[in-house]
Formats: structure tokens, C-alpha cells, sequence
């Protein structure tokens, strides 16, 4: 249906809209680092996540020295964030993830280790701006060194901007 | 080499503080930037945040608790569920307790 019927008649909703042209949303500034690498993670110390790869990162706002997101010029606005890591060793202790906004923390998620290959993720919808940058955190609390496992499927911090 | 926790575990019960909540009490953080563990914040009201220096003395004691926690671990993981168990218990006891023993056997404590 043409913008100027619309116009003129509104929108009538038992109309049959059919959309033939091409949705292009633009998700950008979008990124996903990972990890090959195992990391200690010690008894109840929050622990930064390192990565030492990156998939995409289409703005350039990916930096493996210091295992952030940087949001680059242009890049303000809110953004979905997916984090996530996994212990191979059975046991009962809490796993937490954390996001970090600037050096600080702005989420949590956690939950019981009791099975191996348990993982941990965390989710979240931030507001950031140009130059905020943002890392993930671990924490567990097992009485031991734990050691999150290296791999391209579960070793990752991954977002995109919604708006 | 004991952690962080462990080591301020031992000087706080040194100096009469029995638990440390390390989500509450004591933060303590690793910037994974090869500095290692620091103290992000010390909330323990009426006992000093100790110097590394201070925190040095306990590793001996600290290295204990993390062996034996190390211990428990490995014993957790030989008993199985607590499921499993109480299955085992239901049909032979004494069964259970033998199996329970030599794993306590098999991974002593210091």
C-alpha cells in the first residue's frame, strides 16, 4: 500500500499489507571476540575475561591488549551484549559472570557449577556512548583455581548496537 | 603459590574474624594485565586491609587450606550425588560406608 494512501484513508487493519521492497536494518557497531585460550580463574577473585580472537568487529572497536569493546565514533546507543564461559570440573559452587562499564560493574549473572561442562551466560541491554568500553568478569567461589575452557563456542563476549 | 582469598581468609581468622564474604566483605579483582590479584575493597568494619607484606605470613597456612580444599573437591566428585548416594544408602548401607571410607582413604587431607 503507498505512503500517500495512507495518508489519506489511515490505516485500515483488515487491509493485506504486502511488503515486497527490502529490510535493512543497520545493528552496527557490531563485534564477537573468543577465545582459544584456558584461563585460571582463582578462588573468588572477579577475574577479566581475556580473548585473543576476533570474528567481526565491523567498526573497529575490538581490542585484544586489553580485552574490550571500545564504542568507536559514531557508535552511541544501546547495545545488546552476550557473554559467556564454561568449567569442565563437576562441583557445587557459584559461577558468576559480570559485565564491566568503564572499570566498573554494571551487570551480573550467575548461577551453581554443579556439572561438568556447566557454562555460564550473561545477557544485557546497556546504554554506552562514544569512548565507553566494555569487559566481561568472572567469579567463583569453588575453595580451588578453576580453569575456564578455551574455545570458539564458549569462550565469548559478542554485542551489536539496537538503536 | 596460595590466593589471595586464601591468604586473607587466614589473616582475618587470625585476628578474629571467622568468615569472609568475598561478595560483600572483601572484593578482590585481576585485571588479567600479569598484575595479579589486588583488593578492589575492604569492608571488613574493626580489622585493618593488610599490606602484602602482612598477607605473606599466613602462606604457609594458606597453602594447607587450599590443599585440603583442593581435597574435598576430588572427594565430592568420588562420592556422586547426593541422589546416588541415598539410592546406595537405601540398599546397603554398610556398602556405602566402606565406599565412602576409601575414598576419604584415598584422598587424605593434610
Amino acid at each position: 500500500m503507498a505512503i500517500i494512501k495512507l495518508q489519506a484513508e489511515g490505516i485500515n487493519l483488515a487491509d493485506t499489507f504486502a511488503f515486497t521492497g527490502t529490510f535493512s536494518p543497520n545493528n552496527t557497531p557490531s563485534f564477537r571476540m573468543y577465545s582459544s585460550a584456558n584461563q585460571t580463574i582463582s578462588n573468588s577473585t572477579v577475574t577479566k575475561v581475556g580473548f585473543n580472537t576476533t570474528e567481526w568487529d565491523t567498526n573497529s572497536g575490538v581490542d585484544l591488549t586489553n580485552d574490550r569493546f571500545t564504542v568507536p565514533s559514531g557508535g552511541a546507543g544501546k547495545y545488546y551484549l552476550l557473554g559467556e564461559v564454561l568449567v569442565n570440573t563437576d562441583n557445587d559452587f557459584r559461577l558468576n559472570l559480570y559485565i564491566y562499564k568503564n572499570g566498573s560493574e554494571v551487570r551480573m549473572h550467575g548461577g551453581n557449577h554443579q556439572e561438568a561442562d556447566d557454562g555460564v551466560q550473561i545477557n544485557a541491554i546497556i546504554d554506552l556512548s562514544v569512548g565507553d568500553y566494555v569487559e566481561l568478569y568472572c567469579w567463583q567461589n569453588s575453595g580451588v583455581n578453576k580453569t575456564i575452557i578455551g574455545g570458539t563456542q564458549y569462550k565469548e563476549f559478542q554485542g551489536f548496537r539496537l538503536t | 603459590m596460595a590466593s589471595k582469598s586464601n591468604l586473607i581468609r587466614e589473616y582475618a581468622k587470625a585476628n578474629g574474624v571467622a568468615n569472609v564474604d568475598f561478595t560483600t566483605d572483601v572484593l578482590l579483582q585481576d585485571d588479567s594485565n600479569g598484575q595479579g590479584a589486588y583488593i578492589k575493597e575492604w569492608n571488613i568494619e574493626g580489622l585493618a586491609q593488610p599490606t602484602d607484606e602482612q598477607l605473606a605470613t599466613y602462606e604457609t597456612v594458606a597453602n594447607t587450606t587450599e590443599a585440603n580444599a583442593s581435597v574435598d573437591n576430588t572427594r565430592k566428585q568420588a562420592y556422586g550425588s547426593w541422589q546416588d548416594q541415598l539410592d546406595e544408602i537405601y540398599h546397603n548401607i554398610d556398602a556405602w560406608k566402606t565406599r565412602i571410607a576409601q575414598v576419604k582413604a584415598d584422598n587424605p587431607k593434610e
